[in-house]
């Protein structure tokens, strides 16, 4: 039964899981709530050049994948607020296809399928030593990071203009985040590749956001139902001999379902008078 | 008298064309006064420049005693902008954690709530008599208890002045009645100097001490005494036709 935690590859895929179920859906709230969700989808992309570059350089690429995501990130959020104000999605979609474009271009340079197939669907028995080195530490000041800015983080996306009001440096604050975001994603693409990450966002807040009455309830809730996630789907993929970026969010998706059960159940329960209360119509 | 606000000679354009021009107004502490004037006559545009959020091209802004450019006690200040109201209603927050966001400057380095400012959270929601509703999501309560805990969320920083845009947009009759009740007592009990913009002139009008009409960049600032406010809406129905007031009520 135990097995499963003798092999040294399945402890650092259990360790840097972890770390990834923990940090992702934590950063995900707030990027959903911003209307970012498919950021990750995107910075995946551009990571991928990064990753592309390194391999054809012959280096180490997690690092080179970071910079260039923090990068795009920076660049996101500059279109996001001058070009393209009101439309994040287009800004998203820009960058989207240049790291795309970029990334195609140095695959086919680099001529190694094998190890940029890994980093697109993420891979177990990759997670090296070295990748330990980089994401333990990472991980650690993010989600510091994180419980530091967490009432201004919460501020700003509740509502970027009165944030500015009230004295939060949301320029500031924008920015710290992105590069978060940024690192979050390169990380990630390790262990659930780069193709799933946007999922492990989406789901596990998208979950949450069912069952939670709080803001608070809503990060605790994203990060317990992403540990889950990883954590299930970490032992289905060594049992079952499958690729872990599936599993995880398979198990996320299941996950989401018996939300959405619980909140019918909750509601079918609840009196009469909150029915009328949760469905009444807003006037303005 | 202490003069809270002091605008001076002021003119200001987004583009090529003053939106404002000539401004002179001066707004004693503890005065409650509206800003009337057809869409478009400058009025929201005002209140940003009142709390430093725009620049003016000509013209100088005081608000207690400094440049409203440079002013940072942004607690003093409470502002309720016109479209407050226009978040993500799904957004999973409870009334008291949007009123705490508030609090962001009181909090220390590290942003969390100690027990005193929860213990603020909780006045304030007490004086817009929402104390109940602290962990109801806010995206389910009625508009005119979202404005109330709106206005609660002003309160949280204690402010010596307020300015609210358009507060009654939306609001029924009842709910109106509830927010002058509130809105008075934290003038009177307070002292807190008030400012609102509305366009329902005949609801208003009971209720301020000071009418300021705006219409087309110039501003007049005791239109019920000096200017006759009747005399106003005439002249505005007649030039161009813009300001409909809403007797309909
Ligand atoms: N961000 C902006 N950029 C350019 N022009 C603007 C901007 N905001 C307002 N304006 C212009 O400035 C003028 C005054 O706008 P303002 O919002 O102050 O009017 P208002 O009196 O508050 O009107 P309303 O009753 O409709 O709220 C309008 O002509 C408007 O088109
Ligand atoms: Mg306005």
């Amino acid at each position: 039964m135990w097995e499963i935690f003798s092999y040294s590859f399945m402890q650092r895929g259990f360790l840097v899981g972890n770390i990834i179920g923990l940090v992702v859906p934590l950063i995900g709230v707030f990027l959903n709530l911003k209307r970012l969700s498919l950021i990750g989808h995107t910075l995946a992309h551009v990571a991928l050049a990064g990753v592309a570059l390194g391999i054809f350089l012959g280096i180490y690429p997690v690092p080179l994948a970071i910079m260039v995501a923090v990068v795009a990130a920076l660049g996101i959020e500059k279109l996001r607020h001058s070009a393209y104000s009101g439309y994040a999605e287009l800004s998203l979609a820009i960058i989207l296809a240049m790291g795309l474009g970029l990334a195609t271009i140095l695959i086919s340079l680099a001529d190694s399928n094998v190890a940029v197939y890994s980093y697109l669907f993420g891979s177990i028995t990759l997670v090296t030593r070295q990748d330990l080195m980089i994401i333990i530490p990472l991980g650690a000041v993010i989600a510091l990071g994180v419980g530091i800015f967490y009432n201004g983080f919460f501020f700003v996306a509740f509502n970027e203009e009165e944030a500015k009001l009230s004295g939060v440096p949301v320029k500031l604050f924008n920015i710290i985040f992105m590069i978060m975001v940024a690192m979050v994603v390169a990380l990630s693409m390790r262990i659930i590749g780069g193709l799933l990450i946007s999922s492990l966002i989406v789901l596990p807040v998208a979950a949450a956001l069912q069952v939670a009455r709080s803001f608070r309830q809503t990060v605790f809730l994203s990060m317990l139902f992403g540990v889950i996630s990883v954590n299930l789907g970490l032992v289905l993929s060594f049992y079952w001999d499958l690729a872990p970026g599936g599993t995880i969010i398979l198990a996320s998706v299941f996950i989401l379902l018996l939300a959405f059960l619980f909140k019918a159940f909750r509601k079918m329960r609840s009196p009469k008078g909150m029915i009328i209360r949760e469905e009444k119509v807003d006037y303005e | 008298m202490d003069k809270i606000i002091q605008i001076e000679d002021l003119y200001f354009s987004y583009e090529q064309q003053w939106v404002l021009q000539e401004v002179n107004l001066e707004i004693e502490r503890g005065e409650f006064a509206a800003f009337i004037g057809p869409n478009g006559s400058g009025k929201s545009t005002l209140f940003k420049l009142i709390l430093g959020f725009l620049k003016p091209q000509r013209g100088r802004i005081t608000i207690f005693d400094q440049p409203a450019e440079k002013f940072s006690a942004r607690g003093r200040v409470g502002y309720i902008s016109q479209n407050v109201r226009d978040f993500n209603h799904s957004f999973p927050a409870t009334a008291g954690e949007i009123v705490g966001a508030n609090l962001y400057q009181e909090m220390g380095f590290v942003k969390l709530l100690n027990s005193a400012l929860k213990g603020r959270i909780k006045r304030a929601l007490k004086l817009v008599d929402m104390e109940d509703f602290k962990n109801e999501p806010i995206g389910k309560l009625s508009g005119g208890q979202k404005q109330r805990v709106f206005i609660a969320r002003t309160l949280v920083t204690e402010p010596e002045l307020i300015l609210l845009d358009e507060p009654l947009v939306g609001l029924d009759q009842e709910a109106q009645k509830d927010f002058f009740q509130v809105i008075n007592q934290l003038h009177r009990e307070l002292g807190i100097t008030i400012i609102m913009i509305s366009h329902d002139l005949h609801v208003i009008s009971n209720q301020v001490s000071r009418i300021v009409c705006f219409q087309r960049g110039k501003i007049y600032p005791h239109c019920a005494s000096e200017f006759d406010y009747n005399a106003y809406l005439q002249q505005v129905q007649k030039e161009d036709r813009l300001f409909i007031p809403s007797h309909e009520h």
